[in-house]
């Protein structure tokens, strides 16, 4: 984790006169003003936090504090309801070397996870041939045949994709040659995890934690791999990285005692590697809450946590792509009067016919002569969770189960969440 | 031996070469499917010198990801310093959006894309990115897509993804004509008599002797190689 002194030089060079303007600016320094110098942990925690809303404001080009030339790429993410995709540049390739702890490489990698080319620099160390195989989720089968003309052994990708390439794999009897599988966007599941010893019983399976948003996206590293008995996923802040954890409603930065739950608050590249980063992250709002599992982690010497989902979840990624609350909402008004467009959606991952399914069970309220189950019919039909691509098309091909509608419980105490990860 | 014969014969080996694997089908349901070894260390050079000509911003690759041309694009990209953006060709909401607001202003894409990808981007964004790079099929016609007259366009021909067999130069580049002109990719060989395109051997990878569709030469051009058209 970063020093104060770091976190002030990283202000500095952000707030510098001949920096973009995105910080001076979020700052309100004047012009003619020089660079922000903090003083003390008290003016570092009087910054106002960045978010993706903000960032999305401002052109590609005036986030960057490098030379366009020298970008490697970039990239789109959603997840704001209603609002064009955020654009992300991205500069460096290193960042995966804590991988070397779990797995030795000699074999090439079948990879979903942004960006390949990023993924075959961490290769070429080790001289691996033939080199990194691309996967196409929309073409799982051809890419896992050449995964195995490849002889792969190890996977990098999406959490979502693994219930695409199990099947391949089974198909192709290949098995019992992955070795490593490092799971990134979404937290694996218990039925997950079951499901991917299963086809894959030698792997060491490990989780990934990064955002788009930051680049060389490895956020953390991490503290050990995922196990039937140890099934929660620990992550360590990476060096260059600084992490806080705040209360998403008061906003209030918490102590990182065991047990506190907060939204992760990120400030990336205080540490100045090589290449300084394209767009410095400082106090950025992730929207991804974590619980405090150790203080101090006696492997590690720092802190651990592990993740516990989105802070104001409106969509849920899932194999074939977003399941989001604006959809679903837009959908249910499509259908009155037999519902109203308040709902909760419950999001959960089951077993069945030997594959891990999506389920989806909505609280709804129902007319009184509405049939539930013509209901859940219709809204399968209209859910669109990919460009070109409805939720009834996802069970179809085998990886949705059938959406469930039932009547709301009445609640009791709290607020009332559209998205629920069960 | 016929071209897929010879491929099919080194499937089992392709594990113990030092190479990059390519799909030998465009298609991903084709039954013949196979992979194409090439050198561990060759570049897509026909794209980084269309790319050298067309100086782009930021390069939107609207190929499939299966045919394993990323990393590729990647480093061609590096070699005229632009960013590269990946936009999955079955979301033009995003790629239509990664041109106004993501930097980008080059798009690599395939024949069969560009028309049905101009229509959307121009009834979107009112406007078309000005440079493109068209990758045809070699079993296609390539006929370049009228919604893209008036753009600055390099086109290639490729037997597989990832194996372009004939490309073009800064002048062919410039020609208007609905029936493109191309030169034998370079590092490669032409045998007009016999028809077969021969890949060139390195290291590990072996030479491969391959069927090509048919294509006509007409004259050399002023960068002194010879032009062939497509015979139709």
């Amino acid at each position: 984790m970063s020093t104060f002194d770091d976190l002030c030089a990283l202000v500095e060079r952000v707030t510098a006169k001949d920096a973009p303007l995105l910080y001076r600016q979020h700052y309100g320094i004047e012009p003619d003003s020089g660079p922000l110098r903090l003083a003390d942990w008290n003016s570092w925690q009087s910054l106002p936090f960045i978010d993706k809303a903000l960032l999305q404001n401002i052109p590609i080009e005036e986030r960057v504090f490098i030379e366009w030339g020298d970008i490697n790429s970039i990239h789109a993410s959603s997840g704001t309801s209603g609002r064009p995709p955020h654009f992300s540049p991205w500069v460096r390739l290193d960042g995966y070397e804590y991988r070397k702890r779990f797995h030795t490489f000699t074999r090439p990698a079948l990879c979903s996870m942004p960006i390949h080319h990023q993924h075959e620099k961490f290769l070429d160390e080790f001289d691996v041939h033939p080199k990194l195989i691309v996967f196409d989720p929309r073409r799982a089968r051809a890419s896992v045949e050449l995964a195995r003309l490849a002889g792969v052994d190890s996977l990098f990708i999406f959490t979502g994709h693994l219930t695409l390439i199990g099947p391949e794999a089974e198909r192709l009897n290949m098995g019992n040659d992955i070795r490593f599988i490092e799971l990134a966007g979404e937290s694996c599941s218990r039925a997950l995890y079951q499901y991917a010893k299963r086809i894959f019983p030698h792997a060491t399976i490990v989780s990934f934690y990064g955002a788009t948003e930051v680049e060389n996206p490895p956020i953390t590293y991490p503290c050990r791999p995922l196990s039937e008995e140890d099934p929660l996923e620990l992550h360590h802040p990476r060096d260059g990285y600084y992490l806080e954890l705040i209360d998403p409603e008061t906003r209030q930065v918490l102590p990182i005692h065991e047990g506190v739950e907060g939204e992760i608050v990120l400030t990336a590249d205080t540490s100045m590697p090589p290449k300084p980063a394209v767009s410095p992250l400082v106090r950025y709002r992730t929207g991804d809450m974590a619980r405090v599992f150790q203080e101090i982690c006696s492997a590690h010497g720092m802190w651990s946590f592990t993740m516990l989902g989105r802070a104001a979840m409106d969509f849920i990624k899932i194999p074939g792509g977003i399941l989001r609350a604006d959809e679903v909402e837009r959908v249910l008004r499509t259908l009155a009067p037999d519902v109203t467009d308040t709902f909760e959606l419950h999001f959960s991952q089951k077993e069945d016919a030997g594959s891990v399914k999506v389920s989806v069970t909505l609280h709804l309220e129902l007319a009184p002569d509405a049939d539930p189950d013509r209901v859940a019919r219709e809204i399968e039909q209209r859910i669109r969770v990919g460009a070109s691509f409805t939720y009834a098309d996802g069970v179809e091909r085998g990886m949705y189960l059938p959406i469930i509608c039932v009547l709301f419980a009445p609640l009791y105490r709290g607020k009332r969440k559209r998205m629920v990860r069960d | 031996m016929d071209t897929l014969t010879e491929i099919q014969a080194i499937q089992d080996t392709l594990k113990s070469i030092r190479c990059r694997i390519i799909p030998t089908s465009f298609e991903a349901d084709d039954s013949a499917l196979s992979g194409f070894p090439l050198h561990p260390l060759s570049r897509w050079d026909s794209c980084a010198q269309a790319l050298s000509e067309l100086n782009p911003h930021g390069v939107m690759m609207r190929l499939p990801l299966f045919w394993q041309l990323e990393v590729l694009l990647w480093y061609a990209s590096r070699s005229v310093r632009a960013p590269v953006f990946l936009n999955d060709p079955e979301n033009m909401p995003v790629g239509a959006a990664a041109l106004q607001l993501g930097g980008m202003d080059t798009v690599v894409t395939e024949q069969r894309d560009a028309s049905t990808f101009a229509d959307f981007v121009k009834k979107e964004n009112g406007e078309l990115p000005e440079k493109w790079i068209i990758v045809h099929r070699a079993q296609d016609r390539w006929d370049m897509p009228a919604s893209l007259s008036g753009c600055k366009i390099a086109q290639e021909v490729h037997l597989f993804p990832g194996l372009p067999i004939l490309s073009q130069c800064a002048v062919l580049m410039g020609e208007r004509s609905d029936i493109p002109r191309f030169h034998i990719t370079r590092g490669n060989r032409y045998e007009y008599d016999s028809k077969v395109f021969e890949t060139a051997s390195k290291d590990e990878i072996p030479s491969f002797r391959l069927n090509i569709p048919p294509i006509t030469t007409s004259e050399v051009c002023s960068c002194g190689d010879s032009v062939y058209t497509q015979t139709i």
